[in-house]
Formats: C-alpha cells, structure tokens, sequence
C-alpha cells in the first residue's frame, strides 16, 4: 500500500520532519516557558502552603510553643517543592533540612509571622527554602512530556496526512496511472476521472491525459490510413519492379546493390555470374568492354545526366552472345548519398534480328559477298573518305549456258565458286561484290592500272577452273570481261564511274571469243568529263 | 425576581439588627477586674491577651493569675473576646481545642454565672475576670478597661 519512493510517504515523511524540527526548536521556548510557569507556581504554591501553616505559626510564635512550631515546619517541609524551613523568633528556633538548602545555596523565601491577635505586631520570620531541584525536574518532566506529545502528535498528523494524501491523491492517481498503463494508444480506451476528482488537479489532469488519446488516436488513424495507402502503393510499385521484365538495380556508389529484382537475377545466371552482393563499380564485371561503359557512364553522370547505350555481356564461349541496352541515371538522396539506377535491356535478339536484316540488305544470299546494294553503300561511303580505288566490274561468259544445260542449282555452285575465287584472290583491303546476275564488282585498293592487272590476273586464273558437273567427262569453263574505271581520275561520279567501267567491260566483251585473253579493259577518262557535263 | 420584590423587607431586617447590636454595645460596657486585694492596679491589652489566651500563666509581677471565662454569659463572653482579639467566639474556642492536645498550655478557668464570677472573685487572689462596668463591686477591682 505505500510506496517508499511515492508521493505519500514522501510527504509523509517531509511532513513528520518538519514537525520533528519544529518540535525541536520550539521545545526550547516551551522548556523556559514551562520553567517560569513552574517556579511562579511553585512560588504560589509556597505562599498558600505558608498560608496553611501560618496561623499555626503565628500561634507557636505567640505561645513560644516548640511542638507547634515543628508542626508548621515539618508542615511546610513535607511537600516536595519545599526543601528546607525555619522559624526564627526572639525566644524560638526551629529549622529542618536548613544546612542542606544553604549549602545548595538557594535563596529562601521570608514570611514574617504575625501575633495570631493582634497582626499589627510582628512575631517571628519563617524562611521557606524551595525545591528548586524539584521545582526545575518538574517543570524538565512537564516539558520533556510535551515534547513527547508533540512528537507524537507530528506523528499522528503524519499518518493521517499520509492517509489522507493517500485517498484523496495518490489512490486516485494510482488508478489514473493503472488505467493509463493498460491502454493501448490510438484505441478508444479512455481514463475514468476519479469519483469527487471531476473539479481536482486530478480530474484535470485525466481531461488532458483523454484529450492527448483523442489527438493520439486520430493521429494514429490518419497514420494507419496512409500507412495501408503507402503499402498498397509499395506493394504495386512492388510488383512492377519484381516482374518488369527490365533487370533493374539500385546500387550504391561503392558497387554494393541494395536493390534488384528478379530480371537481373536471371541475366547474371544467364551470363554464368552467380548471384552476389555486387558486380564492381557501374556493374563493370558484366560488360566485355567496361572501360568503354565506364567512361561513358561517369561522362553523362558527371553533367548529372542519364546514360545510356548498348554494351555486350561477357559470356562464356558456348554461349551465344548478350547485348543490353543500359540506362544508368545517378540518384541523390535527400541526405546527399549517391545511388545509381541501373536498368539492362536484353537486346540480344532484337540485335541479331537487325543484324540478319542488315546483312540481308547489304550482302548477297547466295553468295555471302555483298550484294549490289551493299556495294553501292560501299561505293558512296569511299567516295566520301575520298579513298583512291579502282572499280572493276566483271561479267561471267559462259555462265547462261551453265545454267540452261545443268540447271540453276548448277549455276548458283558457279557463282558461289566465282565468288569464293573473287574473296580469295583479292587483297586484304580490296573488297568483292556481286552487282547482280553473273556480274561482280571488284573494288580494288590501286591507282594505276598495273597493280589491277596484277589483281585480276590472279582473279582471272582462279575463276578459269575447270569444274566437272554431274560426273560428266567434259568440263565446264568459265571466263570473264573485265572493264576497270579509276576513282577519282575517271570519273568522280559514282554511276558515271559505273558506266564508263560498263563501257570499258563491252569492248572487253567484244573481244570474248576473238581474243579470250585480251579480257581487261580500262576506261577512258574524257567520256567521264562528257558524263559530268551532261 | 421573589429576591426582588422582598429586598426592601430584607433592608429593613437588615437594618434593624445592625441597630440592635449598636444598642447592646452602646449599653454595657466591659472591664476586667481581679481581687481587691491583688498587687497588679492596671493592665494592657497585650498583657490581658498573654494572660486569657495562654501564653503567661502569671501577672507581670510573677504572681500567679487565673483568667476566668463566664459560661452562661455567652453575650458577655462574646463581646469581650470581640474586644480582647477581635475574633468571634467560635474562633476562640477553635484555638483551644486546637492547643488542648498539647496540655502545656490552659485555657482560662470557667465559672457558671457572673455571681460565680463575683464569688470566685472575692475568694481567689489571682483570679482575672472581665465583667460588665454595671456588676463591679467594691470587692472588685478593675484592671483595664474597653472602650
């Protein structure tokens, strides 16, 4: 029921010191004040025992009467507050206990006694020594039991204030306090105000203690609401990010992911990385080239833009190969970290899907050289550089007979054979088309007509082979006409340039059967000054 | 309110008593005398006092001295201890019996009537007795006298 500690017994205890000190200090005042009452008493008390024993005295003194005046005397002395006596007159003395009071050398009280008939007259003196030993243990008796009766009474007024403090504060505050402990905050659990405590200190203080629960619940209220709201958000913001098909990572500056989602897991399975806590800075252990992703990335990063391109995985040899589109864009957290968000893109297939439709524009089917198209592209892109070379155009003699006698199977081995020879023969940077048909372009690295002569002879020896279709005895012989234009001497403009290598390749053509082996022809460059003008 | 409405009657008692006390004393007046052929001539009061209230059994001349009480004459007596110590009879009597016990000190002898008295007079030389100034004698010879 009482707590040391708590507020009753403090009070309790403040209360019963401070009484305590009081006590002590007015015990002083309270033992002079007891002093003084008793020796005016005890003086009192002397005077009306005199008065007792006076007419007594007066009247041994009358009668000169010994006995008489040791009754008064012995009258006087039997009371406590008296110590010693004596009645002194010309004819009588008598004292009791005089030598004691002398030596203690108290100061007697004189009463002078009176003729019992005629009180004009004086008789005797009788000196009355007072107890003071008593008088003072008396009055020290008296005031030490006020003392104590105060003590007790402090006491007393202790414990009833400790009671009181108790019913009228602490009980109350002790059930608020129990109340308060077992609500829950934000619920509508509300403390009781105490009985008779509606208008107390008390009471207020629950009122308040409710009022702050209102505002804590509707707090709590409006904080479970956006609560569920951000959770549904983060649950969809969730579920985009896991199932986006987009490997996604949000990584720190040191390299360490915080964040990724199931896409990215699956590209670095994909790529023989195990999954781990980070892939170097920029995810650099991912790339073939992550020098050059790199230095793109910090260089958009640095202006504080997004980066983004298209970098190729590392990939073990079996593997075909991974290309991802990254976009990197750098983060700043309200407290100044930086994060990077990384998002990789399989574009492995789209790639190869463009590089198939690529080749398929620029190259031939059949063949795997490029096709005219891609020639042309070629052409254009030289011309642009402003690279010397000699266009050669070439067309197949024979190869419509090859066809038409052995079918077109027949005739595709032959321009796949022309064609092999033609990539074979030519130098490294010379660079083998097919225009169309059975005619081939050669563009070659040269800007005299020997060194093409010394091309095309190798050229020419090799497309001559003889070849052997359908186990028949007789071979098959294909030749060709050739017909050469300079760039830029004969012509700066591609299909000037074309058609004067066209007209060259004709007289060559001219020449197929009459002379086989004048087969190489070069254009002439005043035509070429003709076709510009035109 | 009955106090009230009887004040003036009890007044009137009141007054009438004090009168009468007056007249007693007013009529008699009181001496003391001893035998006509005592030494002493005149004595005080101090002297008659240490005499009828025990202190001295004896005149101041040495010879010895009988004071004597009247008992039937309760006026008398009362008027003259009234005179001697100033206190009522009862007080007086009050000391004696006090003293009685210790037997050192007598009381005064007592006679019946003032002709004992007078008789006790004629008879005893040391006798002292007080008397109304009307009954003294020639066989009585006055000592002091009350005013």
């Amino acid at each position: 029921m009482i707590n040391v500690r708590g507020l009753g017994f403090r009070f309790f205890l403040f209360l019963v010191v401070a009484a305590m000190i009081v006590v002590l200090v007015t015990a002083e005042f309270f033992y002079r004040a007891t002093y003084e009452n008793e020796i005016n008493e005890a003086n009192n008390d002397i005077e009306e025992l005199y008065q007792t024993v006076g007419a007594t005295a007066s009247i041994a003194a009358f009668l000169e009467d010994e006995d008489l005046a040791k009754e008064a005397i012995n009258g006087l002395v039997k009371t406590k507050k008296i110590l010693a006596a004596s009645i002194k007159s010309e004819a009588l003395y008598y004292q009791a206990n005089v030598t004691e009071a002398i030596n203690k050398d108290t100061e007697p009280r004189i009463f002078v006694v009176r003729h019992p008939f005629m009180p004009e007259e004086s008789l005797a003196e009788v000196k009355v020594y007072p107890n003071f030993e008593y008088i003072i243990q008396q009055a020290d008796k008296i005031s030490t039991d006020n003392s104590y009766s105060l003590y007790v009474e402090a006491l007393v007024v202790g414990i009833v204030a400790l009671f009181i403090t108790y019913y009228i504060i602490i009980s109350p505050m002790l059930r608020v306090g129990r109340s308060l402990h077992k609500i829950t905050p934000g619920t509508k659990e509300r403390i009781d105000i105490p009985d008779y405590h509606a208008q107390s200190e008390i009471g207020a203080l629950v009122q308040d203690t409710n009022e702050l629960l209102n505002k804590v619940e509707e707090q709590f209220t409006q904080e479970r609401q956006l609560r569920e709201e951000i959770e549904f958000l983060e649950k969809r913001f969730r579920m985009l990010f896991e199932n986006a098909k987009t490997a996604t990572v949000l990584m720190a500056e040191n390299g360490i992911i915080e964040l990724r989602n199931n896409a990215f897991n699956d590209l670095v399975e994909k790529i023989g990385l195990g999954v781990k806590q980070g892939y170097g800075e920029l995810l650099d252990e991912l790339f073939e080239t992550p020098d050059a992703m790199k230095s793109a990335l910090k260089e958009a990063f640095a202006r504080n833009e997004f980066a983004t391109g298209e970098y190729k995985l590392k990939s073990s040899a079996n593997d075909s190969a991974i290309w991802v589109q990254l976009i990197a864009s750098p983060l700043l957290t309200e407290d100044g970290e930086r994060y990077y968000q990384l998002a990789l893109n399989d574009i492995s297939s789209r790639r190869q899907e463009l590089q198939k439709l690529a080749l398929q524009a620029d190259f031939d089917a059949l063949t795997g050289i490029y096709n005219r198209n891609g020639g042309e592209k070629l052409i254009t892109k030289l011309m642009k550089k402003e690279h010397q070379f000699a266009l050669t155009l070439i067309d197949l003699n024979g190869f419509k007979a090859v066809n038409d006698i052995y079918g077109h199977d027949a005739g595709d081995e032959v321009l796949i054979f022309v064609a092999e020879q033609l990539k074979e023969k030519i130098r490294k940077n010379d660079v083998a088309i097919r225009w169309g048909g059975d005619e081939f372009v050669l563009l070659l690295q040269a800007d005299d007509e020997e060194s093409v002569k010394s091309v095309i002879e190798k050229v020419n020896t090799g497309v001559k082979q003889p070849f052997y279709f359908n186990n028949d005895t007789k071979p098959t012989v294909v030749s060709m006409s050739v017909g050469v234009a300079f760039y830029p001497q004969t012509s700066c403009n591609l299909h000037a340039l074309i058609k004067s290598a066209d007209i060259a390749m004709y007289k060559a053509k001219q020449n197929k059967i009459a002379a086989p082996d004048d087969y190489l022809f070069f254009a002439a460059p005043e035509i070429i000054d003709t076709e510009r003008n035109q | 309110m009955i106090l009230l409405k009887r004040l003036p009657l009890i007044v009137t008692l009141g007054l009438l008593i004090h009168g009468f006390t007056f007249v007693a004393y007013a009529q008699e007046k009181i001496v003391v005398v001893t035998n006509r052929n005592n030494d002493v001539q005149a004595m005080d009061k101090k002297g008659l006092i240490d005499l009828f209230m025990g202190k001295y059994s004896a005149f101041p001349n040495g010879k010895e001295a009988t004071p004597i009480d009247v008992e039937l004459e309760g006026e008398l007596k009362s008027q003259f201890y009234q005179s001697l110590v100033g206190l009522p009879l009862a007080r007086v009597n009050a000391y004696w019996s006090r003293l009685k016990f210790s037997g050192r000190v007598k009381p005064p002898a007592i006679e019946q009537t003032i002709d004992d008295i007078k008789l006790r007079l004629e008879e005893d030389e040391s006798a002292l007795a007080y008397v109304y100034e009307s009954y003294v004698t020639d066989n009585m010879k006055v000592v002091f006298r009350f005013d």
